[in-house]
């Protein structure tokens, strides 16, 4: 991957947060009054999201600069900078922000040992894509020596198969050549080209994702350590507030915590309300990538909530909401506008995008699919499959279907996917959430 | 707040978990002998995936050893040279298999000039269409870039040495899962199997016994098309003098050479390409020209006899043939005098 900026700025981050301001934020005889401590607090979070700022944003920020001044007649050329991403960086910035944000607000207590909170920060499972830990659910469990147990170690290692299975045998090798093939082109086609490609998009970026997970949830618990699970079925979801709790559930609960909630959540009003949500899902979007798809990404999703607390207001009550063709149809609902959702975010552009989506309602002018029905029927069977095992499962957990299935079944599903993964071996993909 | 749902105690569901690693280890290993042996069955060997790491791990083992010849070139050259029929007909010298399939190339011989430790031979493989393309001189940017990067990722060694091992001894990892799962929904049969393989030292065979005349027909009228002229000599002449004379003449200050091969085409592309880059104006103009040698297959009877099936590639048969046959024109020019354990 050839990241020569990874180890040692993570490092460095870890060491400045620690020996800077941590200790004179809560212990320090400097740091013990208010002023004084929200002053080295406002410090902390402008140098870390300068870092990220930076590193992340840097050329983005001055491309758009550059344009919109050029617009205005003027004549700008910045230097070129050849601005290398460290891997991980929005997620170990948001861990050293949140340390710092919950040692200030009194959450949390500030590490007693440095070796404790650069563990923290620089976690290996989770470093490079998550979940994003807080200080509170980690530090605690450095108190005494971590150590696994028999079952324990054979959970992770079950997960960590759950999730290269998710991850290769699924995202790889089924789905990812259909979406690449529809995001190679221009995106204008068949209307059944443009859900096929889609559809397999939004099965690839869960089973990449959320195998991520499963296999950094296995790894810590392997070295005895327990991670947030940042996924509950999220195409199980009725309504984007419920998608939003099931989906990269550690970032969600992040941007809650840390932006709507400081924001005024809803407590000001439906006006405020709603700007608070769109505010919250741009940076959102924003966070994963320095593009204006993601950002165009998270203000669709910003609307969808919007769109959501508005349907709830003018839909009649009563019983008919809990029934279950009710709440079917609006999972269905849900899941079929993630997944045009999902087009802005894999879309190399904007333009890309609207050509994609202008196809998935049929404006697209392509005659004939390029996909044959056999391998349509591939996209479809798989995505279907994922689909309705989220419902299955949407009120339960793996554990819980862990421990009420048979062993001699859990040990064949996991046999086969043992076997698949042996199969399936040969391609060769990064995780899609390592560029963030 | 914090999500108030976390327990740092994790729930480890209960259950006979050794059992259940044990049965699924043994029900894994079942499966998998059991799809090896159908795959087999089918006719299709064990190939190694082919990939910029395996490409460095031969690459690094170029050195200042002036008995080095490597062999750089395309698909032509990945599926002509074999290795051990180099070892019996130059015992003497330590022969390299530096070509990419599917990648001109032109980046591969830049690298070898740009390498100072390097004295050796390079058997460069070049058909005239190859160079009418500036994209075509970068293709191989991305193998080279890694050879530079090698240790950066030990991970990548390791999972390369563990992959090579499972590959050349497992035919079922050569056909793949979904070309399994395609195969069996689609046509409800177990996939053909595929005609080229390759070694863990990067060599390919291929065995068109595998394949039908149709489907060798059908590659070839595929590829027709991008052997139209679309040059003159003039051009063709300048673009060479540009981009591979400097990297000769650096090879050769050296003490090392470079040895120019129009590999042996047969068919329709052969007459295509004899139709599009006439050789009196095209290639003996270059020979002429060049600070290489340049050796044409047609000029080399052990060469000009061989036939390619697909038109463009050698079966594997005549791998051994081919190899005889380079080695004994380099012989009969000079270009190996010196070289070697058992040169004085």
């Amino acid at each position: 991957m050839g990241d020569p900026w990874c180890g040692p700025r993570t490092a460095r981050g870890a060491a400045q947060h620690r020996l800077e301001f941590t200790p004179k934020l809560d212990g320090g005889a400097a740091a013990r009054t208010p002023a004084r401590a929200r002053a080295l607090l406002i410090v902390s979070v402008v140098v870390n999201l300068g870092v990220l700022g930076y590193f992340k944003y840097g050329n983005f920020l001055s491309a758009n600069l550059t344009a919109a001044l050029h617009a205005l007649g003027l004549a700008y050329h910045p230097a070129h900078t050849d601005i290398v991403l460290p891997i991980g960086i929005s997620f170990y910035t948001f861990h050293t922000l949140s340390y710092t944000l919950d040692v200030y607000l009194g959450r949390t207590r500030p590490a007693d040992s440095f070796l404790d909170f650069a563990l923290y920060v620089t976690f290996f499972p989770a470093l490079v894509a998550g979940p994003l830990l807080r200080a509170s659910q980690f530090l605690p469990q450095c108190a005494a020596p971590r150590r696994t147990t028999g079952p324990g170690l054979a959970w992770g290692l079950t997960l960590m198969v759950l999730g290269l299975f998710e991850k290769m045998g699924l995202a790889d090798s089924v789905l990812a050549p259909f979406a690449d093939e529809l995001f190679a082109g221009s995106g204008q086609g068949a209307v059944v080209d443009a859900w096929t490609g889609t559809l397999a998009f939004a099965g690839q970026v869960f089973c990449d994702f959320a195998g991520y997970s499963s296999c950094a949830v296995g790894a810590a618990l392997c070295l005895g350590f327990t991670l947030p699970n940042n996924f509950r079925f999220p195409y199980a979801a009725v309504g984007f507030s419920e998608f939003w709790t099931r989906w990269h559930i550690s970032l969600s609960t992040w941007l809650r915590d840390y932006l709507y909630i400081p924001l005024g959540g809803n407590r000001r009003g439906p006006t405020r309300t709603n700007i608070n949500l769109v505010l919250t899902m741009l940076l959102g979007g924003l966070w994963h990538g320095a593009s204006w798809t993601f950002v165009a990404w998270g203000a669709l999703h910003g609307g969808y909530l919007i769109g959501e607390r508005q349907l709830k207001r003018w839909l009649p009550g009563g019983g008919w909401r809990t029934r279950r063709a009710a709440r079917l149809m609006a999972g269905a609902a849900t899941f079929a506008l993630v997944c045009i959702a999902w087009v802005l975010f894999r879309a190399a552009s904007l333009s890309q995008a609207f050509a994609i989506a202008g196809s998935l309602v049929g404006l697209g002018g392509g005659d004939g699919s390029k996909f044959s029905a056999l391998r349509r029927a591939i996209v479809g069977t798989t995505v279907f499959a994922i689909v309705a095992a989220h419902w299955a499962l949407r009120d339960r957990s793996l554990e819980a279907l862990a421990e009420r299935t048979p062993w001699p079944v859990r040990a064949a599903a996991l046999g086969a996917m043992v076997a698949g993964l042996f199969v399936m071996q040969g391609q060769d993909r990064a995780f899609i959430y390592f560029q963030f | 707040m914090p999500s108030s749902t976390f327990s740092s105690e994790p729930w480890i569901p209960a259950g006979r978990w050794g059992a259940t690693w044990l049965l699924a280890l043994v029900l894994a290993a079942v499966v998998v002998w059991r799809l090896e042996l159908v795959t087999r069955a089918g006719g299709q060997r064990p190939s190694v995936v082919d990939d910029p790491v395996l490409w460095s791990l031969a690459r690094i083992q170029v050195d200042a050893d002036p008995g080095i010849v490597a062999f750089v070139g395309t698909s032509r050259m990945a599926l002509a040279y074999s290795a051990p029929e180099f070892a019996r007909a130059a015992p003497e010298l330590r022969g390299l298999q530096l070509s990419i399939t599917d990648h001109q190339a032109f980046g591969v011989l830049a690298d070898l000039a740009a390498d100072d430790a390097f004295r050796g031979v390079v058997v460069f493989d070049l058909l005239e269409p190859d160079v009418i393309d500036p994209e075509f001189f970068h293709q191989s940017d991305p193998y080279v870039r890694r050879g530079h990067a090698l240790w950066r990722s030990p991970g990548s060694l390791v999972n390369r040495y563990a992959a090579s091992q499972l590959q050349s001894r497992l035919a079922v990892l050569a056909v793949g899962g979904r070309r399994i799962i395609t195969a069996l929904v689609g046509k409800r049969q177990w996939p053909a199997p595929q005609w080229v393989a390759i070694d863990r030292q990067r060599s390919s065979h291929a065995d068109y016994r595998l394949a039908t005349p149709a489907a060798l027909r059908a590659k070839a009228d595929r590829r027709l098309p991008y052997y139209a002229p679309t040059t003159t000599p003039d051009a063709w002449l300048g673009i060479l003098e540009r981009e591979v004379e400097p990297l000769v003449r650096r090879i050769q200050a050296r003490g090392g050479d470079v040895v120019v091969l129009r590999m042996p085409i047969s068919g329709r592309l052969a007459a295509r390409v004899d139709e599009a880059y006439p050789r009196s104006r095209y290639w003996d103009v270059f020979a002429a020209r060049t600070a290489a040698r340049a050796i044409h297959a047609g000029d080399v009877p052990a060469l000009a006899n061989l036939l390619c099936p697909d038109e463009m590639h050698l079966d594997q048969r005549d791998q051994a043939a081919f190899t005889r046959a380079v080695v004994e024109a380099l012989r009969a020019r000079g270009v190996l005098r010196g070289r070697g354990r058992a040169a004085p």
